[in-house]
C-alpha cells in the first residue's frame, strides 16, 4: 500500500506556547501514505505538539500543515470536524467514560461522530473482532487491563475507518507485554492500508519493529531513520519477555490480518 | 435527521437528568421571574390603557383674551395645533356657546350680553406631554392668563402609577432575571464541566458542533420552558383568584377574562429564549475553561 504519495506535510512549522520558547521549531517532514511513522524524544520535545497540529489542536504560528493535499492550518474552523473525520486519534489517557462498557463507548463516539443506529452497531462487530476485545465488549473500563483500555481507545478511534491514526504515547503507562499488544493492533491497522503516527519514547518496543524513527529535540527533528530491522521475525518476538501462549496468539492475529483487512474492505463504507 | 435528533435529545435529557435538583431551581426562579414581570406588565398595561382612555376623551379648555380677532384665533389655533402630543384643535366660538347656553340655562341668561370668551377645545394624543403642552399654550399671547384647564389631578395620578410600575417591573423583574440569569448559566456550565470528557471524545472523532453543544443548549431551554409554563400558571390561577373576589364588589366592574393564547405563548417564549441566552452565554469561551 505504501504508494509513496505524500499524505502529511509539514513546511516550515513554528509552533510556540510562549514567547521566546518553540514547542516545535522550523520542522519539514513528508509522511507517505500507508507509511508506520514513530515520533520519539524526551518529555517536552515537542511529539504531542506535532500530532495536535495534525488534528487542529494547535495552530502553527509558522508554515504549514498539509494532510492529504489540503493546507488544513489554512482553513475556516468550522471544518475541523470534517478534518477529525477522516483521522482517527488516541489521546493518551484513554478518555473512556467510566459509566459505559467497552461497547457503549465504541457506540458513543459513533454515534456522536454522526453514524446512525444501524450504522453503528454494523461496524460494531469488526471494531470489537479487530481489537480482539469482542469478548470484552460488556466490560467496563475499570474492569480492563491498561493494554485493553488503550485497546478501546484505539477501536472507538476507528469508528470513522480513518486513512490516517494518531496515537500520543499509546504504551505511556504499559508494561512491556501489553506495549507489545497494542503495537501489534497498530501494525495491524498500518498493514491494511492506514497511515499510523505514533508519539512514544518506549524505545524498547520501538527499535524492534524496525519502522522510521523520527528524533525530536526541542521541537526540532535531529534525525530521521529506516530500522533495516523487520518484524515478523521469530527472534524479535522471542525476544519480548511475554508468556510462548502470549506469542502464538500475537503470531495467529498477524495471520488474521490479511483476512481481516479483506472483511473490512467488503463492508460497505458509511454514507 | 430523526436519528441525530434522538441522539442529541437523548443527551439533553441525561444531563437534566443529571442535575435535576439544579434544574428544577433554575425553571422556578425563571417562573417567579416571569411571574412577577409579567404581572406587573398586565397591571401596567391595564394602567397605560385606562391612561389612553382618559386622555382620549381628556381635552384641555383654553380660554381667549376679550376682543381677539378672528384673524389671532385662527394663528393661535394653528400653533396649538403644531405642539408635539397635541391631536386637535376646535374653536368654540363665544356667540354659539352663549346661544347654547341660552337654551339650556335660560334663567340665568337672560337679558344679558355675551359674557363668554371664545374659546378652545384641544385634544391631546400623549397623556404624559399634557403638562408641557398646558404650559406652552398658556405662554401663548392671545390665552386668558389662567385660561388653560384640564383634569391634572387624575392624569399625574396615572403617570405616577405607571412610573412606580415601571420602577417596581425593573427593579425585581432585573434582580430576578439576574438571578435565575445566574441558575441557568451555572447549571449549563457545571454540565459543560461534568461532561468534559463527553465533549473531548465527541469533538477527537468530529462530532458537528450541533451536536456537542445542542445538548447543553437545549438544557438551558428546557429550563427556561418549564419556568415559562410554571409562571402562566401562576398568573391564571391568580387572575382566576383576583376575578373571583372583585366578583363579590358589585360596584366595580369585572376583571376581564384573560388572554390566553397570547399570554402562554409569551410566557413560554420569554422563557425559552432567556435560558437559551443564558446557556449560550455560559457556552462562550467554555473551551478555555474546561481544558
Ligand atoms: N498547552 C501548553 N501551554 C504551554 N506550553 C506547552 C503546552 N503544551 C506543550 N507545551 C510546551 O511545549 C513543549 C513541547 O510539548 P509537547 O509537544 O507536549 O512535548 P512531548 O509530547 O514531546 O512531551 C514543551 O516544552 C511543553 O512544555
Ligand atoms: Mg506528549
Amino acid at each position: 500500500m505504501s504508494a509513496g504519495k505524500p499524505y502529511v506535510e509539514f513546511r516550515n512549522v513554528s509552533v510556540s506556547y510562549r514567547k521566546h520558547a518553540e514547542a516545535v521549531a522550523d520542522c519539514n517532514l513528508v509522511i507517505e501514505e500507508g507509511e508506520f511513522v514513530f515520533l520519539v524524544g524526551k518529555t517536552g520535545a515537542g511529539k504531542s505538539t506535532l500530532l495536535k497540529l495534525l488534528s487542529r489542536e494547535v495552530s502553527p504560528h509558522a508554515g504549514s500543515v498539509i494532510v492529504n493535499g489540503k493546507e488544513i492550518n489554512r482553513q475556516f474552523r468550522f471544518l475541523i470536524p470534517n478534518l477529525r473525520r477522516r483521522m482517527g486519534i488516541v489521546p493518551q489517557d484513554f478518555a473512556l467514560l467510566p459509566k459505559k462498557t467497552v461497547a457503549e463507548n465504541i457506540a458513543y463516539a459513533s454515534r456522536a461522530a454522526g453514524k446512525t443506529k444501524r450504522q453503528t452497531r454494523r461496524r460494531m462487530a469488526f471494531i470489537l473482532f479487530g481489537i480482539h476485545l469482542d469478548h470484552k465488549m460488556n466490560s467496563f473500563p475499570d474492569e480492563l487491563s491498561g493494554g485493553e483500555k488503550q485497546r478501546v481507545a484505539i477501536g472507538r478511534a476507528l469508528i470513522n475507518d480513518p486513512p490516517l491514526l494518531l496515537a500520543d504515547e499509546p504504551t505511556g503507562n504499559l508494561d512491556p507485554e501489553h506495549s507489545m499488544e497494542v503495537m501489534q493492533l497498530l501494525l495491524n491497522l498500518n498493514e491494511r492500508g492506514t497511515t499510523v503516527i505514533v508519539a512514544s519514547h518506549d524505545m524498547m518496543v520501538i527499535e524492534k519493529l524496525g519502522k522510521r524513527i523520527i528524533r525530536l529535540d526541542g521541537g526540532r527533528i535531529v534525525s530521521d531513520t529506516k530500522g533495516e530491522i523487520t518484524y515478523v521475525e521469530e527472534v524479535q518476538i522471542d525476544e519480548i519477555p511475554v508468556s510462548k501462549d502470549a506469542v502464538m496468539e500475537e503470531a495467529a492475529h498477524i495471520e488474521e490480518g490479511a483476512s481481516e483487512a479483506a472483511t473490512f474492505e467488503e463492508e460497505p463504507g458509511d454514507v | 435527521m430523526f436519528d441525530r435528533l434522538t441522539f442529541v435529545l437523548g443527551e439533553a435529557l441525561v444531563s437534566i437528568r443529571r442535575n435535576l435538583g439544579m434544574v428544577i431551581l433554575g425553571a422556578l426562579t425563571v417562573a417567579v421571574c416571569i411571574y412577577i414581570a409579567g404581572g406587573l406588565t398586565l397591571t401596567y398595561l391595564s394602567v397605560w390603557r385606562f391612561g389612553q382612555n382618559l386622555s382620549s376623551r381628556f381635552e384641555i379648555k383654553v380660554f381667549l383674551k376679550d376682543g381677539t380677532t378672528k384673524q389671532q384665533i385662527s394663528d393661535t389655533a394653528k400653533q396649538i395645533r403644531l405642539m408635539d402630543g397635541v391631536d386637535e384643535v376646535n374653536w368654540i366660538p363665544r356667540d354659539l356657546a352663549w346661544e347654547k347656553m341660552k337654551r339650556e340655562d335660560p334663567a340665568n341668561t337672560v337679558g344679558l350680553d355675551n359674557v363668554l370668551q371664545d374659546a378652545y377645545k384641544v385634544k391631546i394624543k400623549d397623556l404624559s406631554k399634557s403638562d408641557a403642552i398646558a404650559a406652552k399654550i398658556q405662554a401663548l399671547p392671545q390665552v386668558e392668563p389662567g385660561g388653560v384647564h384640564y383634569l391634572q389631578v387624575i392624569q399625574k395620578q396615572v403617570e405616577e402609577a405607571l412610573r412606580f410600575l415601571k420602577w417596581v417591573g425593573l427593579v425585581a423583574g432585573g434582580l430576578l432575571a439576574l438571578v435565575s440569569g445566574v441558575l441557568i448559566f451555572t447549571v449549563v456550565r457545571l454540565t459543560a464541566i461534568a461532561r468534559r470528557v463527553e465533549i473531548r471524545i465527541m469533538s477527537l472523532v468530529g462530532a458537528s458542533y450541533v451536536t456537542v453543544y445542542m445538548p447543553l443548549l437545549l438544557e438551558g431551554a428546557f429550563q427556561g420552558l418549564v419556568g415559562g409554563a410554571i409562571a402562566y400558571g401562576l398568573i391564571s390561577l391568580s387572575h382566576h383568584e383576583l376575578a373571583n373576589v372583585i366578583r363579590g364588589y358589585t360596584f366595580v366592574t369585572n376583571l376581564p377574562p384573560l388572554d390566553v393564547k397570547p399570554i402562554l405563548l409569551s410566557c413560554i417564549g420569554a422563557g425559552t429564549g432567556y435560558g437559551l441566552l443564558c446557556s449560550i452565554l455560559a457556552l462562550l469561551n467554555l473551551q478555555k475553561k474546561i481544558r
